[in-house]
């Protein structure tokens, strides 16, 4: 059955969804939903006035970002747009009054921007300048995960940074409502995916699941983000090293190896003896031949899982083979297929629904904490407004369960580890010591004693 | 079943480029894999579509770096693995 959609009807993904279930239980746990903010450094000051109207210019092209989830008779979810934004303003703000745009100010400054459950009410992006007493400033873009993925908030910022500069050409903007069929069809077929998955999950993690406890008051807690940014050749070694001991371009095991070990002692004493970490990798999708290319607009996300020994987690070296063996093995059988097709059929329960039924599903064991690797970088303009871009880091709040994750970006030749959190998962004392320890092991192996 | 090594290549440029979500003309054969985009799942996928396509198992082989030096490099060693 397929369903054609309207100019203003654009039907979601499976990935959509599950970032909606996933976006709804945040909500329901902390009371915030699953925002995601990029910051963009620039070298030099931006005028506001520009700035703003420049922004709110080109927000006002796609009338999406005003849009919101809606259900059609067949079942399917779609996004539901307005059908014009020509009046409509997408949120700016000038912010002057957090003293020089560095790294740690931008950091205090998201962390409030994130907490704020009324950051995106309305319109799935809103823009910040942050312009203190320094030659440099800092916009920080916020997106809602319902209608951005990372890729897509990349190339949405590249566009706008062209855009911005009168460099940006008609046909370079994206038609956000080329028509997506439903695909609630062959049910069949996507029930035995849903069991495919549930059997390979069930052989894959078959021990309890190491899950730190969220915090009694999660509701009054805020998220926070921790920032390791990587110099040219410490990207370099950390990539060597990945390649001598995971394989070539097994950059992603690697990581994940790493960061078990990293959070091994911190999980050691808190879980039972027997627990396995399950982790939930989000990665660039693998479009079966004949979709069309990656777009902006919405989620185009498939996801792994991995389980290791809790345990073992501390040898870094032999638990990155093993996950690249997992990571090979969940390819080869279409894994990432499978979840996509299950999602799709998942489509049919509310957001509320379908998370609830994850915690049935993984048997309350959702996932001790999520990794994300960006590839290559998709924002690669090199001005906005003239001034010359430095770099940009990205900061997703993780959902939670388990509000703990690590997501990297690369800016040109460097990468930013960003730990992100809701505070009172881990001790703060530990969290201060946790990205030194995971530089140490990316570049050498096991930490240097303190 | 041999191959010519410029059918090999095509196949892996065409692969690699819709990967990407590239056009396949701006795919350099002479470029490092890494170089030119791809990261660990599109690397894991670019293996088993040659184990679909060629029928040879990658993965497990003991190829080391310099095999994936470029997909001309690579497409050789294919066209070579499939006349022996």
């Amino acid at each position: 059955m397929k369903v054609p959609s309207s100019s203003r009807k654009r039907y979601l993904g499976g990935a959509d969804w599950c970032v909606a279930a996933l976006r709804q239980g945040t909500l329901e746990t902390t009371g915030r939903p699953t925002t995601f903010h990029v910051a963009v450094f620039v070298a030099g000051n931006p005028d506001p006035a520009r700035l703003q109207d420049r922004f709110q210019d080109y927000c006002a092209r796609f009338p999406l970002l005003w849009g919101r989830p809606a259900r059609c008779w067949c079942l399917a979810p779609y996004w539901k747009s307005p059908a014009d934004a020509t009046a409509r303003k997408a949120s700016f703000r000038h912010g002057t009054d957090f003293g020089p745009a560095t790294p740690a100010t931008v950091v205090r400054r998201i962390e409030e921007l994130a907490s704020d459950p009324d950051r995106l009410r309305g319109c799935a992006v809103a823009l910040e300048l942050l312009q203190g007493p320094a030659a440099d400033d800092a916009l920080v873009f916020s997106f809602d995960h319902l209608l951005f993925d990372a890729a897509g908030a990349e190339r949405f910022i590249d566009l706008f940074c062209r855009f911005a500069d009168g460099q940006a050409a008609a046909t370079e903007f994206p038609d956000p409502q080329v028509p997506e069929p439903a695909q609630l069809d062959q049910w069949g077929k996507r029930f035995a995916s849903g069991q495919k998955l549930n059997r390979a999950l069930r052989e894959l993690l078959p021990g309890a699941t190491a899950n730190l406890e969220l915090p009694a008051d999660a509701r009054r807690r805020p998220f926070r983000f921790r920032v390791l940014s990587l110099t040219a050749d410490e990207t370099r070694r950390a990539q060597e090293q990945a390649f001598a001991t995971a394989g070539y371009l097994m950059f992603t095991p690697y990581v994940l190896a790493t960061a078990a070990a990293t959070f091994q002692p911190r999980f050691a004493g808190r879980v039972a003896a027997d627990a396995d970490f399950v982790v939930t990798v989000s990665t660039s999708r693998l479009r079966p031949p004949g979709e069309r290319a990656p777009h902006v607009f919405f989620n185009d996300l498939s996801f792994l899982y991995f389980g290791l020994p809790v345990a073992q987690a501390g040898e870094r070296d032999a638990m990155a083979r093993i996950l690249r063996d997992q990571m090979i093995a969940q390819v080869k059988t279409g894994m990432p297929a499978a979840i996509e097709d299950s999602n799709l059929l998942m489509r049919i329960l509310p957001p509320r629904a379908f998370w609830k039924f994850m915690f049935t599903f993984f048997r309350n064991r959702l996932s001790s904490f999520a990794l994300t690797c960006l590839g290559d970088p998709l924002l690669k303009t090199a001005t906005v407004l003239g001034c010359a871009i430095r770099t940009h880091v990205h900061y997703p709040v993780m959902p939670a369960p388990p509000g703990l994750g690590l997501i990297l970006n690369r800016s040109g030749d460097v990468y930013h580890v960003v730990l992100s959190y809701l505070e009172g998962v881990l001790p703060e004392d530990e969290v201060a010591t946790l990205l030194d320890e995971f530089r140490q092991r990316l570049l050498n192996g096991a930490p240097q004693p303190q | 079943m041999a191959i010519p090594m410029d059918d090999v290549l095509l196949k892996l440029k065409e692969h690699v480029a819709f990967l990407l979500g590239v056009d396949a003309s701006g795919i350099a054969a002479d470029q490092p894999l890494h170089l030119l985009g791809l990261d660990s799942m599109g690397f894991v996928d670019l293996l088993v579509f040659i184990e679909k396509q060629f029928g040879l198992s990658l993965m497990n082989s003991g190829l080391s770096q310099d095999d994936f030096a470029s997909l001309a490099v690579l497409a050789n060693r294919i066209a070579g693995s499939l006349q022996s």
